[in-house]
């Protein structure tokens, strides 16, 4: 039963992050597609739409890191972890699940350090900055519940982290 | 001895498979925890989230999303009809077609992966069918997809302008020619091969009127150079908006032009980008605290004081970080390799009074090149999954079509007039 809700959660989380990406990106799209046009209407201006555009981007970046997080699918080279015995590649999944934690954690408390004392209102809008640095510790706290499951998976001997992402180019 | 291990710490976690992101922000930490004490972690937190904040890089997400579009939109096999019909006829001919619709598709989409995922299956299917190897037509979808990021619209182009503070439209230009010799030293190595091999001569060219319908019918997706190159060199938009301007475009075209784009694949197609830009804003974000340690640290006039060390000649410098950046291209991806050396490379190559708009080209036709060196190279990996031709023999097949590459990038780097001109002549203000 407890395994159920747990798996709801994280199938909630999947969505959120993935509609969450789509709706800053489109989001983004109009914003600077009126950009364009706006520009080409002297009468014409946006105010606060830089703001608007850091808010989405920073979201859409950290929400889609935390969808990679949570499928083991950021970028990484494999090539040696798949060329070496089990208890070895065992040994650097702990190490790499240990090193994600560590990042996790740190996004976390030293984000919500640092979002807690910005104290900024952003020029144009006026609203708290909080909203924009939230992105990192809100993020670092899930990609830390992810990082301790996998590390906890790992150490049972369990295969974890995913096989890799790619990356464009 | 501690810059040593900042960096053996970072290539050790890179190699045991650890994310790269992860790998940055973890020797990032490490650093600041070391060199000063955790206060200084709040600075780590600023610079990953600064890391994001940068209006350049917004571009990633729409000409990923543009090329994502293109390949879904019916845009792909219109303009390999279109290079069949100028190049198909000559012997090997299917070859030439497949290097001259990577140029074609090079001026719509800014990526070498969207290339050989989408145009790729239309060119190993076509050469498979007129009775090319599979393993001849794999090799050759994959070095050309690597065209895509020279000829503009470039994605490692705009973060190499964001990282480098040079103006994107400028490495656009400089690109131009670079990406025409690549086409051109890669057609070169077809016609040798197709000649030794005795390659089939393609079909009779169709009649007048057959040409027009094709030409006509990829005309809107060839026009799309011109709207985004045309927009930003004619001052009306800005790299980004360009961007988003392709992509709204691509998505027109799909939809109501080529009806081939349903509403029903928009989720997906979306989505799949936001996550592609995902994977290298994450690695951007985490490596702006890790190139602020490294000047911190001073590391860059360290590893400049070693390199001089060697030699002070530019060009033995030039071919040293050429030599290094295609041995890093054959285990880790170029967009990574971009954002990790670069805040090392540009004291060395302003120190020797290299333009850094030329450096932008050399840098990623390195990197381009590192996309189809094995054992780890992403097209190479992209082209195996479509065409089922294992990475052993496009592997040992390629070798002819990398030395070609090799020797443009050689004539790139000490040639500078070639990436410079263009920009010059068209009034962007590069160091001469």
């Amino acid at each position: 039963m407890i395994l159920g809700a747990l798996q709801r959660v994280d199938r909630a989380i999947g969505s959120i992050c993935k509609w969450g990406v789509i709706g800053s990106l489109l989001g983004l799209f109009f914003l600077l597609l009126v950009a364009v046009i706006v520009r080409m209407v002297p009468m014409l201006s946006i105010s606060g739409y830089d703001e608007i555009v850091e808010l989405l981007f920073a979201w859409m970046t950290f929400l889609g890191a935390l969808a990679l997080w949570r499928e083991g699918a950021l970028y990484r080279v494999v090539l040696l972890e798949q060329s070496v015995p089990e208890p070895i590649r065992r040994a650097i999944t702990v190490l790499s699940q240990t090193l994600m934690l560590l990042l996790a954690l740190v996004m976390a408390f030293k984000g919500y350090e640092f979002l807690r004392d910005a104290g900024e209102i952003t020029p144009f809008l006026g609203i708290d900055k909080g909203y924009w640095y939230l992105a990192v510790p809100a993020t670092g706290a899930l990609m830390a519940v992810y990082s301790a499951a996998g590390l906890w998976s790992a150490l049972r001997g369990e295969r974890t982290g995913g096989d890799g992402g790619t990356i464009l180019g | 001895m501690f810059v040593a291990g900042i960096l053996l710490s970072l290539c050790a976690l890179i190699l045991l498979g650890t994310p790269i992101a992860v790998a940055l922000g973890v020797v990032a930490i490490g650093t600041m925890w070391v060199a000063v004490g955790p206060e200084l972690l709040a600075i780590f937190i600023q610079r990953l989230y600064a890391g994001t904040t940068s209006f350049p890089l917004l571009a990633i997400p729409f000409f990923v999303l543009a090329g994502n579009l293109m390949n879904t939109g019916g845009m792909t096999h219109r303009i390999f009809n279109v290079a069949h019909l100028i190049v198909g006829r000559i012997r090997g001919g299917l070859g030439h077609v497949n290097v001259l619709a990577s140029m074609l598709f090079s001026g719509m989409s800014g990526s070498a992966v969207a290339d050989a995922a989408g145009l790729g299956v239309v060119e190993i299917k076509a050469m498979k069918e007129a009775g090319y190897s599979a393993r001849f037509s794999a090799t050759i979808t994959a070095v050309s997809s690597t065209i895509g990021p020279i000829i503009p619209p470039s994605i490692p182009f705009v973060i190499y302008g964001s990282l480098a503070n040079v103006s994107v439209g400028a490495l656009f230009l400089a690109g131009i020619v670079p990406g025409l010799l690549m086409g051109l030293g890669l057609m070169l190595v077809i016609a040798l091969i197709a000649k030794r091999q005795n390659l089939p001569m393609g079909e009779a060219r169709p009649p007048f009127g057959g040409a027009i319908k094709i030409v006509g019918a990829a005309a809107p997706a060839l026009a799309m150079p011109l709207l985004v190159l045309g927009g930003i060199f004619l001052g009306i938009v800005t790299p980004t908006e360009a961007a988003v301007v392709a992509a709204g475009y691509a998505f027109l075209l799909g939809r109501f032009w080529y009806r081939e784009l349903s509403m029903r694949d928009l989720p997906d197609i979306l989505w799949e980008s936001g996550r592609q830009t995902a994977q290298v804003m994450f690695i951007i974000a985490a490596a702006a605290p890790f190139g602020w340690v490294l000047i911190q640290q001073q590391i860059p006039n360290a590893l400049l004081d070693a390199l001089f060390s060697l030699s002070s000649e530019p060009w033995v410098i030039l071919l040293i970080i050429n030599a290094a950046l295609l041995l890093l291209g054959m285990f880790i991806e170029g967009i990574a390799i971009l954002i990790i050396a670069f805040p090392v490379l540009l004291p060395i190559i302003m120190k020797i009074g290299v333009d850094p708009v030329h450096f932008g080209v050399i840098i990623v036709l390195n990197l381009m090149i590192g996309l189809v060196t094995p054992p780890v190279g992403l097209c190479l990996y992209v082209v195996s999954s479509i065409s089922r031709v294992s990475l052993t023999e496009i592997s040992a097949e390629i070798w002819p079509y990398l030395l070609a590459l090799v020797a443009v990038l050689l004539l790139i780097t000490y040639v500078p007039e070639l990436s410079l001109w263009l920009p010059h002549v068209l009034g962007y203000g590069v160091i001469q």
